[in-house]
């Protein structure tokens, strides 16, 4: 007499247990990494307008040229006069400009962010007794924040501009 | 002599699995579609970086700037709005700190970024 071939049931409950475990790490992994490249999208996303407005404002002179003399029909702005160097008319001007105006300018209505000028000691520089400095600075719980920093020249001076992005 | 047998308890557990078999096999494709916009978004994405690169390179580097470059997709540009969109399936859109640039409808294919007294002229060539 043979035996012929019979289910285990309790060999199957082992066997399928642990596909289900091997599925659902599966799963967790796969959640996680897809998780990871949504931060990692939304994090470019924030970057790269951090980036390309610290550009227009270190790198250009705005338009129009003075636009510090009617700052309420400025069309973009820029911090630079036309050699580069920062302008401390502008300077003033855009940190007298109102917050939702700027918002609007950058085109980050969703966002807010905060803008400083430090010198090299960190410490915030002044153009008539006012501190260059305007914003809202991010909370301990605020999420997508990023800094740019930009080093510019202000008279013989190199000071930095510090720009930061935020939700 | 015993022949072949197969308890309730396993035909009940095989069912099990065939069930959590199917739905594992519905969160495969759901996720594999996933990916897919995923893929196209970033891939559209970066498009629209680069081209808001480039004229915020144009921009920047002054008068009589030239770029030339690839596009990969049509795309928009909106300077009312101070938005890049690039269009497949799906529409992709991302801003510009600026409005100096032309108002286009752009085809896949060589384009030419440039600059004209501060204002980016932008159009297939």
């Amino acid at each position: 007499m043979y035996k012929k071939a019979q289910v285990n049931t309790i060999d199957l409950i082992i066997a399928v247990s642990l596909f289900f475990v091997l599925i659902l790490s599966f799963i967790l992994i796969w959640d996680n990494y897809a998780k990871k490249l949504d931060e990692k999208v939304k994090y470019d996303n924030i970057a790269e307008k951090a980036i390309k407005i610290t550009d227009v404002l270190v790198n250009t002179h705005g338009i129009p040229d003075d636009w510090e003399t009617d700052s309420e029909n400025v069309q973009i702005i820029g911090l630079t006069s036309n050699a580069r160097i920062v302008s401390d008319n502008k300077l003033e001007e855009f940190v007298n400009l109102d917050y939702n105006f700027i918002k609007q300018n950058f085109n980050i209505e969703a966002f807010d962010f905060y803008l400083k000028v430090v010198d090299s000691n960190n410490k915030i520089i002044q153009i008539d007794d006012d501190n260059v400095e305007i914003g809202i600075k991010p909370s301990l719980d605020s999420e997508d924040v990023i800094t740019i920093q930009r080093i510019i020249a202000r008279g013989g001076t190199e000071v930095v501009l510090e720009f930061t992005l935020w939700k | 002599m015993k022949k072949a047998q197969i308890g309730l308890e396993a035909i009940f557990i095989i069912g099990i699995v065939l069930i959590i078999f199917f739905f594992i096999l519905g969160y495969g494709f759901d996720k594999r579609n996933d990916i897919r916009n995923s893929e196209r978004f970033i891939l559209q994405q970066d498009e629209c970086f680069k081209i808001s690169n480039l004229i915020i390179g144009a921009f920047i580097n002054g008068n009589g700037t030239e770029i030339r470059i690839n596009l990969e997709y049509t795309a928009n540009t909106l300077p009312n709005s101070r938005l890049i969109n690039i269009n497949d399936k799906t529409d992709v859109t991302c801003t510009i700190p600026i409005n100096a640039f032309s108002q286009t409808n752009l085809n896949s294919g060589n384009i030419r970024v440039y600059n004209q007294g501060d204002f980016v002229l932008i159009e297939n060539v």
